[in-house]
């Protein structure tokens, strides 16, 4: 019988050796360092079950009481007023987040991107142009115009990125003592369609399987790449990563319409809870309606 | 009693490619069968179409007495067949889309308005079943291809099916999970559950399948009988690419034989000695 696979000269050839070149190897590109962090922060984002398996505070109580706790703490903050009673309720929180056995560096390290980003868009209001009132400091004069910091102006910034800040490391407590399984339980007993949290958290579900192929099939580029890209082909690189990905997705959904069709899915989803509520949870949630009230009066 | 009886289907793909041409087949209760074919020969259409996900172009699919199409499958048929017909995906990660893998084998019996207590009652039973118990708060992108496949095959048998379509079941599976899947098809089968399988892997259909219908890279059926007798006919699997013929060498003996039910060394048939 004859032979198939027949194999070119070329491939006959073997030059067994040390590499003569004594490369060091590259560092990593703009690319694979980008694709790197975007994974690794979504991943530290949408991943925090190490935390909601503590046994603490928050952890103790039921997911949908905790929910329920942290909107009105939410409410609070934005009803508070003053800097030190912002500044009051900000403390509360990292109590409650010590009690829950998070670290409150970590806490706060989830709150600075937001913190950052807040900043950036407010920061021309603690100037007079925007904020007219008593200067703090004068940046310069020309003619009959002056630029400075207003007294007002920095009072309203440090209100406003305070409130920013409590809301956020509120929601990044809740977020880490629950976990998103049981937040997306804990949403369904709220009067939210349940439509809009199934596609939630199946998105949820499937940005962790769409962030696995765009690292794989980075790594299966790097494995046989041996020169550096240039600027075009990276950027043509990236546009078709972007396609693969897109038609990944839609793969993805197409097959997970047809699996929930065969499982009987009509367009309404049914879910079962299996939580339950006692008297702790009971407690908390007073507490909760306790704070928003003396926020209410502040 | 027969649960599928499909007549004359032809299938066409959105691009017009080619499916399936003129399948005619039954599928008797409490029968166990696979369907064999090389890449692209149409199995998983052909199952797909058996699960009512897909509708030919041509030919009709009659189950339960029924004529299964997209208008009957809306309203009271389309829960009697959901829950007489389950079908396990390739792809588990299409399968699994619930945030976690009790809520995945609860999706189900819930869609059918199975009593609440009860679908506790079934979890508990298939995650104890299947040994996945451990996997029951753990979210599915945790998971490996093996526990993936598990809990795909769980949120089917929650619901209890009399029918299993199974497409492609042992791939990506390690030898001890393969061994534990044909343990329960043998279970599943032991309680006469009809089983279809579409697979390329010979390995599976002697010991799992009564029956086995082999589909051509033409995409229509040349062979329809017991596993015994179809996987006799080395021509034809040569032909519709499920074996192939290969160089093998023990030592310095060289010679060629197929791959699959043929891979005995006394069937050489030439080579260099």
């Amino acid at each position: 019988m004859e032979k198939v696979v027949k194999i070119p000269d070329w491939l006959k050839r073997t030059e067994v050796g040390v590499c003569p070149c004594c490369a060091a190897g590259r560092g990593r590109g703009f690319i694979e360092k980008n694709i790197e962090a975007m994974a690794s922060f979504l991943k530290e984002v949408l991943e925090p079950e190490s935390f909601s398996n503590k046994r603490g505070l928050l952890q103790a109580i039921d997911p949908r009481a905790r929910l329920f706790g942290a909107l009105l703490f939410i409410v609070s903050a934005a009803l508070l007023k003053g800097v030190l009673s912002i500044t009051g309720l900000l403390f509360m929180v990292a109590a409650m987040s010590l009690a829950s056995r998070i670290n409150v560096i970590i806490l706060f390290r989830r709150t600075l991107p937001v913190l950052a980003f807040t900043l950036f868009l407010v920061l021309p209001t603690m100037f007079n142009f925007i904020t007219p009132g008593a200067v703090i400091v004068k940046i310069f004069s020309f003619n009959y115009f002056d630029l400075y910091i207003s007294k007002q102006g920095l009072e309203n910034i440090s209100v406003f990125l305070l409130r920013v800040a409590a809301m956020a490391s509120i929601l990044s407590l809740f977020i880490l003592t629950t976990g998103y399984p049981d937040i997306f339980r804990a949403l369904r007993s709220f009067p939210i369609p349940r439509f809009f949290i199934t596609a939630l958290s199946m998105t949820f579900r499937y940005i962790m399987v769409l962030i696995k192929v765009a690292e794989d099939s980075h790594m299966a580029r790097k494995a046989r790449t041996i020169k550096s890209l240039t600027v075009k082909e990276g950027r043509g690189w990236l546009a078709s990563q972007i396609w693969l990905i897109m038609q990944r997705s839609m793969e993805i959904a197409e097959g997970v319409s047809l699996a929930m069709a065969a499982r009987g899915f009509t367009g309404e989803v049914k879910t079962m809870s299996s939580f339950k509520m006692r008297g702790r949870d009971y407690i908390w949630m007073g507490f909760a309606i306790f704070v928003l009230l003396l926020s209410a009066q502040a | 009693m027969t649960v599928f009886n499909i007549e004359k289907v032809s299938y066409h793909y959105a691009d017009k490619h080619l499916g399936l041409k003129d399948i005619n087949m039954r599928v008797e209760i409490g029968e166990s069968l696979a369907i064999l074919g090389a890449n692209g020969s149409g199995k998983s259409t052909l199952l797909k179409i058996m699960a009512g996900l897909a509708f030919p172009v041509q030919g009709s699919v009659m189950a339960f007495g029924k004529l299964v199409t997209q208008d009957s499958l809306i309203g009271e048929f389309a829960g009697f067949f959901r829950g007489k017909v389950g079908f396990v995906f390739q792809e588990p990660d299409v399968q699994i889309f619930c945030p976690t893998v009790w809520d995945e084998i609860a999706f189900g019996p819930l869609q059918l308005d199975i009593p609440k207590d009860e679908v506790k009652q079934r979890i508990e039973d298939v995650l104890d079943m299947l040994g996945i118990r451990p996997l029951k708060d753990r979210q599915p992108h945790h998971l490996s291809g093996g526990e993936k496949k598990k809990v795909a095959i769980a949120a089917v048998l929650s619901i209890n099916p009399d029918v299993l379509l199974l497409d492609e079941p042992t791939g990506g599976l390690d030898p001890r999970t393969q061994v534990w899947f044909f343990e329960l098809i043998d279970e599943l089968r032991k309680i006469k559950k009809t089983i279809v399988m579409a697979t390329h892997d010979l390995s599976i259909v002697e010991d799992l399948a009564d029956r086995v219908v082999v589909l051509s890279e033409e995409h229509t059926i040349v062979s329809d009988g017991r596993p015994v007798e179809v996987l006799r006919d080395k021509d034809m699997l040569l032909k519709v690419n499920i074996i192939h013929e290969h160089t093998h060498r023990h030592g310095d003996i060289t010679h060629i034989h197929s791959h699959g039910p043929f891979a005995r060394h006394d069937e050489h048939e030439g080579g260099d000695k």
